[in-house]
Order: C-alpha cells, then sequence, then structure tokens
C-alpha cells in the first residue's frame, strides 16, 4: 500500500507535526496518524463499550472527524488529548444511546451494530501459564470487565484513561474537561469502588 | 493511627505524584498500617490486571473502510448545507449578493408592470429549485440593472449587470478526490 520510505517518513515526526502537515494539505500525514492511532482508539472505545464492531466504527468516526476539523485544532492541547477528547464523546453518545435502548420494550431495540449486552470479546494470551492459571486469569478479567462496565460513566472515564491509555492526570483532565484535581478523587473512588466489586477476586490464585 | 488522614492522598502516593516529604511520612505510616497496605496491594492487582486486557486491534481493513467513509463525506451535500458551505467563499458571498440585489430589483420591476398578479392555485409554487439537478440556477429580469452611488446630491452608475445571471453551484472538488485516492 505505501512504500517504506513514506511509512519511515511520519514515523519520525511528532502527532504535531503530522496534524499541521496534514491542515497543509499532506494527506500522507493523516494516514501517518491513522496507524500511529488507530489501535490505542479502537482498544480505548473497546474497552468502554465492550462491542468490538461497534468499538471500530466509532474508532472510524473519530478519525473522519479528525480529519473534518483538523484545521480548527488547537496547539494548546497535545494531539492525543484531543483525539481521545473526540473518542471519549462518541464513546458516552453510544453508552447513552444503549442505556435508552434498554430501558425500552425488546422489541424497539436495534440490533444492527453487535450486542446490545456486552459479551466476552477479548483473546486473552495464556501462554505460559498452566491451565488452572489461565483460567483463574480469564475468570479474573472477565469480572474486571464487568466491574469496569458498571462503574458509574464519569468514573470509567477516568479509570480506563489512567490504568488503561496511561495518560497522565493533567492529560485526562483535558480529555474530559475538568480539573486534575477531580481526576484525582474520581479515579480514587473507581479503585474504592472496582476494589469492593472485585474484593472476592483479589489476591487469589497465589500461592 | 490516623488512617483516615491518609486515605486522601493515598491516591497520588499510588501514582507517584507526592512530593518528597509528604512521601516519607505515608511510607512512615504504611509501616504500621495494614488497612493502607492492603489497599495498595489490591490496587496494584487491580491495576496489573487493567493491563493485561488484551489490546484490541484495529482490524485490516480499517483504513480502505475509513477512507471510502472520507469520501462519502466530501461528496457534494446538497439543500442548505451546501448553500451555506458556498456562501463561506468570497465567490459565493458576492455571487449572494448579487442575486439578492437582482430578485430586489426585479420583484420590483414585476410589481409596477404587474398590479394584478395572475391568480394561483392554492399550494402551486411559482418556481422550484431542484437542488440535484445539474442545470444551472438562471434568473430572469431586464436587460439590464444599473447599480447606482448616490451621494452629494449626484447619483453615478458604478456598475451595469446583465440581465441573466447564471449561478453555478460547485459540483465537486475534484481537486480533494485526486488528493485523496492516490
Ligand atoms: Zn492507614
Amino acid at each position: 500500500m505505501e512504500s517504506t520510505a513514506l511509512t519511515l517518513n511520519w514515523m519520525v515526526l511528532t502527532d504535531d507535526e503530522l496534524i499541521h502537515s496534514f491542515v497543509e494539505g499532506n494527506q500522507e500525514a493523516f494516514r501517518g496518524l491513522v496507524s500511529k492511532y488507530k489501535d490505542p482508539i479502537t482498544h480505548y472505545i473497546h474497552v468502554m463499550i465492550r462491542d468490538y464492531e461497534c468499538a471500530v466504527d466509532l474508532a472510524q468516526e473519530t478519525f473522519l472527524r479528525v480529519y473534518k476539523h483538523a484545521d480548527a485544532y488547537k496547539t494548546t492541547y497535545q494531539f492525543s488529548t484531543w483525539i481521545y477528547r473526540i473518542a471519549t464523546n462518541l464513546a458516552i453518545d453510544e453508552i447513552r444511546r444503549r442505556r435508552r435502548q434498554m430501558t425500552q420494550p425488546l422489541e424497539n431495540r436495534r440490533h444492527s451494530s453487535g450486542t446490545a449486552f456486552p459479551t466476552e470479546s477479548y483473546i486473552i494470551d495464556t501462554r505460559g501459564l498452566r491451565p488452572d492459571e489461565a483460567l483463574i486469569q480469564k475468570e479474573k478479567l472477565r469480572y474486571l470487565s464487568n466491574a469496569i462496565e458498571s462503574l458509574p460513566r464519569k468514573y470509567r472515564h477516568v479509570f480506563v484513561l489512567k490504568e488503561i491509555q496511561d495518560l497522565p492526570y493533567e492529560e485526562i483532565a483535558d480529555v474530559l474537561s475538568c480539573s486534575s484535581g477531580t481526576v484525582k478523587s474520581r479515579l480514587h473512588r473507581a479503585r474504592g469502588l472496582l476494589r469492593k466489586k472485585l474484593a472476592h477476586y483479589l489476591n487469589r490464585g497465589k500461592v | 493511627m490516623d488512617c483516615h488522614r491518609f486515605k486522601v492522598i493515598i491516591g497520588e502516593y499510588y501514582d507517584q505524584r507526592l512530593p518528597e516529604k509528604q512521601r516519607l511520612i505515608f511510607e512512615s505510616h504504611l509501616l504500621s498500617c495494614g488497612e493502607c497496605r492492603k489497599t495498595l496491594q489490591d490496587w496494584a492487582e487491580i491495576s496489573a490486571l487493567a493491563k493485561s486486557i488484551p489490546m484490541t486491534k484495529a482490524p485490516e481493513h480499517f483504513e480502505a473502510a475509513l477512507q471510502r467513509r472520507i469520501m462519502e463525506a466530501r461528496r457534494k451535500p446538497v439543500g442548505w448545507t451546501a448553500l451555506v458551505q458556498w456562501l463561506t467563499v468570497p465567490q459565493g458571498r458576492m455571487a449572494a449578493w448579487v442575486v439578492a440585489l437582482m430578485v430586489l430589483i426585479g420583484s420590483l420591476f414585476f410589481l409596477q408592470r404587474d398590479n394584478k398578479p395572475e391568480p394561483r392555485l392554492a399550494g402551486q409554487a411559482s418556481h422550484t429549485i431542484d437542488n440535484h439537478a445539474p442545470e444551472p440556477v438562471a434568473l430572469e429580469a431586464p436587460d439590464y440593472v444599473n447599480v447606482l452611488l448616490k451621494g452629494n446630491g449626484n447619483e453615478q452608475v458604478i456598475m451595469r449587470l446583465p440581465s441573466t445571471i447564471r449561478v453555478y453551484m460547485p459540483d465537486n472538488d475534484d481537486s480533494y478526490y485526486r488528493n485523496v485516492s492516490h
């Protein structure tokens, strides 16, 4: 698809350089951003809504918005902040839409994009584990995913952005348009809730 | 010990955001507080578990599908969106002014000439503009229209516009498509 030279070209550029180059008309720069962020963004949305098809769809929508509004991008934020913010808003809309559907009678629910009730769609790497360990690990992950999903939205976002996407407090604050102090207290609350929900499964599987 | 006080900073300790001095104070508390130690241990396990959630990968067709969506989105929008977009370019704005002027002058002209408008059936439109039609929109008006500049008691013709103005809506931005597809 692309030549090696072009692939290397965008890899040495920063996000800022790429987005500016794209705004100036360089389509290759946009492809660079897509290559760089398609997996993290898909993963992020997938963790939030646990429906792979839908996560891919929303990840594409995220990039479409980056494409359309690139000239509105402000350098006061990092590019990653901006793209996570778009993805977060799309995920929030989707979660709201699903919640509305769940309160509707069954026959009104839409079944087009994936399942309304999330199913386990992670493939877990169990290499190097004994079968019983692998089973426990799998079970724990399933409970963690369920627990994350059951968190109130504001706690869930903070937790996923911090613990899974590894963003610093300040960037999470920018993504969610709140203060670092709010991030701190929500994170504390999220961890507390998860700890309670997972109490039964923590410190198990270790001898 | 006074464990409650430390509940506020345990999170920052965990995320390694505590200043040195507070960190040392907290660590000395940890030596004697099993509850805080257990909290940190559980959090660490939750973090490790969260990090072990397998990384979802975008599918193979991601870029191709995205490209298709971008092309679709860039296809000529119809109706008001197109008009509004078009009005943001200088030529569009200029043409809009001219069209507005023509309509105004044209309607004055017809009102003067024909005071008895022909009866029309209710609901019958006088003319229809089809957004999808590729034909240019043409406005019929007098042979020409003078644009006058008035001031200091005299007036001066600054522009003479032709009777028919053809307004071409931009159909496709071809340069864009060439850009995207290769
Ligand atoms: Zn304590």
